[in-house]
């Protein structure tokens, strides 16, 4: 190939090109396997670059001071067994911490709703009833619910049922203005339901 | 058409498909996978701008917590395909919190409706709906339906509020099943 392109023969190959067709039919032939060629390469060159580590800890450390940042991890992971904080067995990087972040925030944002007049709206309009219909959607019921019941677990729960049902309260705020309109009242029913549901299963968790 | 006008359109096609190609190939080095270190970075931030405006407020200071939210909404959010969606659900944190204190607290440096949409567009981005289903994008979803009810746009809030509704419908389902919300 670099034979074939090296300056003598580029020279004779342009030369080739401008005065005879038949050979320029068969250059063409050799610049599109060459052009294909080199998209292919830059393809694949792309499909390896953009290939996903497999965990973050890969992404960040090369081979080479694993062992360092093994013993780090080992230092830090009894510091954080010495302040009682079980660590995680493997894995998790900047998206566990990403979700501890998200969590924090979650509880903080309930925090604030539930310190507005809507929250207290909300928890006056709320009637749990034990035979409160499921919505179709809910495959799992409160009681049939395949986890074991943890503080954090029902915390989402029951914050989760406060956004639901504040939620129901803003749609069947909106259905007296429009009751002309079916897909008010239909909304408010659903969310009502969906409401009743959540405050079951928070009932339930906790 | 002679034969030369082929050969030349030939020519002109097999190097435009094959540049092309290669642009593509090219500009996938300037989109690289998801940089962790970004992202914690990015959560640190966001962090401590909560901390902080957790003290403002717990200082009584409205006005205080808005503009520290304000000055945190002026950051180069990282893109996705560099924080990963990670980083724009720490966006749709920081705008939730951002927007509902400013509908709480009218009275602090007051905004129109159509500025508060405006923001929680900005704060969603355009494929907020491609980010799998979070807490946060929920409630800035259901804030942009209370600011449609202000605009008068009353079947846009309904949207609005089914829409956050159906993702805290699927909140619970993981939640009862187990998985993290």
């Amino acid at each position: 190939m670099n034979a074939m392109f090296g300056p003598v023969r580029s020279d004779l190959f342009l030369r080739t090109l401008r005065f005879s067709p038949v050979a320029m039919n068969m250059s063409l032939r050799t610049l599109s396997l060459a052009l294909a060629g080199l998209a292919l390469t830059g393809c694949a060159k792309r499909a390896a670059e953009t290939a996903p580590p497999e965990t973050t800890a890969d992404a960040m450390a090369g081979p080479e001071d694993i062992d360092a940042l093994e013993a780090q991890l080992a230092a830090r992971e009894d510091q954080l067994r010495a302040l009682g904080a079980t660590p995680p067995a493997a894995g998790g990087g900047g998206e566990a911490l990403a979700k501890t972040e998200a969590e924090d925030r979650n509880a903080q944002a309930d925090a604030d709703s539930r310190a507005g007049d809507k929250a207290a709206k909300s928890a006056e309009r709320q009637t749990p009833s034990a035979a409160g219909p499921v919505p179709p959607s809910a495959s799992p019921t409160p009681s049939a619910a395949p986890a074991e019941p943890s503080p954090a677990r029902c915390e989402s729960v029951c914050d989760i049922t406060t956004s639901i049902c504040q939620l129901r309260d803003h749609i069947c705020d909106l259905a007296p203005r429009h009751t002309g309109e079916p897909r008010y009242q239909q909304a408010c029913e659903r969310a009502t339901t969906d409401c009743e549901f959540a405050t079951e299963a928070c009932h339930a968790c906790s | 058409m002679t034969r030369h006008t082929w050969i030349a359109t030939l020519l002109g096609a097999v190097v435009g498909a094959g540049v092309m190609l290669a642009g593509l190939a090219q500009a996938g080095r300037l989109a690289p996978a998801p940089r962790p270190e970004v992202l914690v970075t990015l959560a640190q931030t966001v962090d401590a701008e909560h901390r902080r405006v957790d003290v403002l407020l717990k200082q009584r200071d409205y006005a205080g917590a808005i503009a520290a939210l304000e000055q945190m909404r002026t950051i180069a959010w990282p893109e996705p395909a560099v924080a990963g969606d990670a980083a724009a659900v720490l966006r749709h944190d920081v705008y939730g919190r951002l927007v509902r204190l400013r509908l709480d607290h009218p009275d602090v440096d007051p905004k129109t409706p159509d500025a508060l949409a405006e923001l929680v567009g900005e704060g969603l981005g355009a494929d907020y709906k491609a980010i799998a289903t979070n807490a946060f994008t929920a409630r800035l979803v259901g804030l942009r339906g209370e600011i449609a009810e202000k605009q008068g746009r009353d079947g846009d809030a309904l949207l609005a509020y089914e829409e956050a509704l159906d993702m805290n419908r699927a909140l619970l389902q993981q939640a009862l099943a187990g998985a993290a919300p």
